[in-house]
């Protein structure tokens, strides 16, 4: 599936449990390209108000990408641009793994408010890949899952 | 602190969280209200139902068992003791808590040691299924004979795992050992979850390799629920609804392994149980019901809530009309949404 992800469907969609995966948590691989080729370390960007707290945001959390205006600033510097990638709205780790498995075009952001949760999130991200038996965010997005509602495209 | 003490601890701080904090999903259910029963012609009498069934050529009153709940603190003797004498008046099989502590410390096998009490009971012993990778076949065969386990249940819970700070979240050889541990120990082995359900896809893997699957489906206790309130976890909360419902569960690993299916997570009615077993169950387990009976009022508190749960069944089955276990595994079923496009978009063929 190759479809935009929405609110709607992030709440209506389930991971089927994987009880015996075949992997380890901390190998899990969340490494994310951008259509530029530039290789993001987090799958998760900070949506940013101003161009000023984006620099100032990913100057303090290293690493992390904070979007601004569909520029990419990392290490408080612009690095690339959004290109054809969507930002889709999330609140925790498992609504970032659902956006990446719904919306192959999805670049999954979090509030500037949430941004100290970030941490959390990415361990969120990480026990989901494992609970899904997804080594990496390729097999993520091929990982079985069932809708709770009918969804008619 | 030695890591046989932790383990210890967490076995009466579990016991302490599941009967006194709600740690129940909060939105999501079992789904086995979504199942329909077509009624066998009318209504029979209840005295003319029979739910004896056999298990491993052994005669059980009913088709149900208790869930393995604890075991490894010298305070869970008198629980386990408790329910051994309950199950064993009631001819029902039970299970005992992870036998991981008494592999830790020898001297805690007492507390999982209940045929001292009930020698006729049939008794599954329990293991997680990472610590297959720390103990030998000689070490589990040890394990399962000091207690006279007559089936040995292996319990995978990547979900409770991963929000324990001291989890096991190195999953890598796991599905290979239990099937050796399967082919190497005398007893016969059932794998379990333990609250977040067995897919279809880990269901096709076990089949032909051990003898039964224990869903453990999502829609009772959360094991993820009680490690986060014992960890004033902050981020398992996410993961607080995360699972297959014990009715998908049912008919995911049904359409995969030919082996017994056993039906357990939220379990908590006769009509539960009579709708596990039409979709497919051979019987249905019960832990936090069990329980809370055990800490209210004794082995006879658990006895008087099997009792009643054998006569609803009855009852139930009665007033369907099926006259024994068999007529009821041939019932005609009908699914509401969403489990029924949730079959559908899963490709699963519910008989």
């Amino acid at each position: 599936m190759n479809r935009r992800a929405d609110r709607k469907m992030i709440d209506g969609v389930q991971f089927v449990h994987c009880a015996i995966p075949d992997i380890s948590l901390n190998e899990t691989d969340i490494s994310y390209r951008l259509s530029g080729g530039l290789k993001l370390q987090y799958p998760v960007a900070v949506a940013a108000a101003t161009e000023r707290s984006a620099i100032s945001l990913s100057g303090r959390l290293k690493g992390v990408p904070v979007v601004f205006r569909k520029h990419v600033f990392i290490n408080g510097r612009k690095k690339a641009d959004l290109g054809p990638r969507r930002l889709v709205q999330v609140r925790n780790g498992v609504e970032i793994a659902k956006a990446l498995r719904l919306d192959g075009g999805a670049l999954p952001c979090i509030s500037e408010s949430d941004a100290g949760m970030i941490d959390i999130y990415i361990k969120q991200l990480r026990v989901a890949m494992l609970l899904t038996n997804s080594i990496d965010l390729k097999r993520l997005g091929k990982a079985p899952i069932y809708r709770m509602r009918l969804q008619h495209a | 602190m030695p890591d046989d003490n932790i383990t210890q601890i967490r076995k009466l701080e579990h016991i302490q969280i599941i009967t006194k904090r709600n740690t129940q999903y909060r939105e999501k259910t079992t789904m086995l209200e979504l199942v329909g029963i077509k009624p066998n012609g009318g209504a029979i009498s209840k005295r003319d139902v029979d739910i004896e069934s056999e298990l491993l050529g052994l005669p059980v009153s009913a088709p149900l068992f208790i869930s393995g709940m604890t075991g490894g603190h010298p305070a869970t003797l008198g629980i386990n003791r408790n329910i051994a004498i309950a199950a064993a008046r009631l001819n029902i099989p039970m299970g005992v808590g992870s036998q991981r502590a008494m592999m830790e410390n020898k001297e805690l096998a007492y507390t999982y040691d209940v045929k001292k009490f009930a020698k006729e009971l049939i008794l599954i012993g329990n293991i997680g299924a990472t610590k297959l990778l720390v103990y030998n076949d000689g070490q589990i065969q040890r394990m399962v004979d000091s207690i006279g386990v007559d089936m040995l249940a292996v319990h995978t819970n990547p979900g409770q795992e991963s929000v324990q700070p001291e989890g096991d979240i190195d999953f890598r050889g796991v599905m290979g050992r239990i099937i050796e541990v399967a082919r190497g120990i005398r007893q016969p082995v059932i794998v379990k979850e333990v609250g977040n359900g067995i897919s279809r896809e880990v269901a096709a893997r076990l089949n032909g390799k051990v003898y039964c699957i224990d869903t453990q489906g999502a829609g009772g206790t959360t094991w993820i629920g009680v490690e986060t309130y014992r960890n004033k976890s902050k981020y398992g909360g996410a993961f607080w609804e995360w699972g297959i419902p014990t009715a998908l569960s049912v008919l995911e690993a049904r359409s995969s392994f030919n082996g017994p299916v056993w039906a357990s997570g939220g379990i908590r009615t006769p009509s539960d149980v009579v709708r596990s077993l039409a979709i497919g169950a051979e019987r249905c387990g019960m832990a936090k019901p069990i329980i809370s009976s055990e800490r209210s009022g004794g082995s006879d508190g658990v006895y008087s809530f099997i009792s009643r749960m054998i006569d609803g069944i009855k009852e139930e089955m009665a007033g369907l009309g099926f006259q024994s276990l068999k007529e009821l595994r041939q019932a005609k079923v009908t699914f509401k949404e969403p489990l029924r496009h949730i079959l559908k978009d899963r490709g699963i063929k519910a008989k």
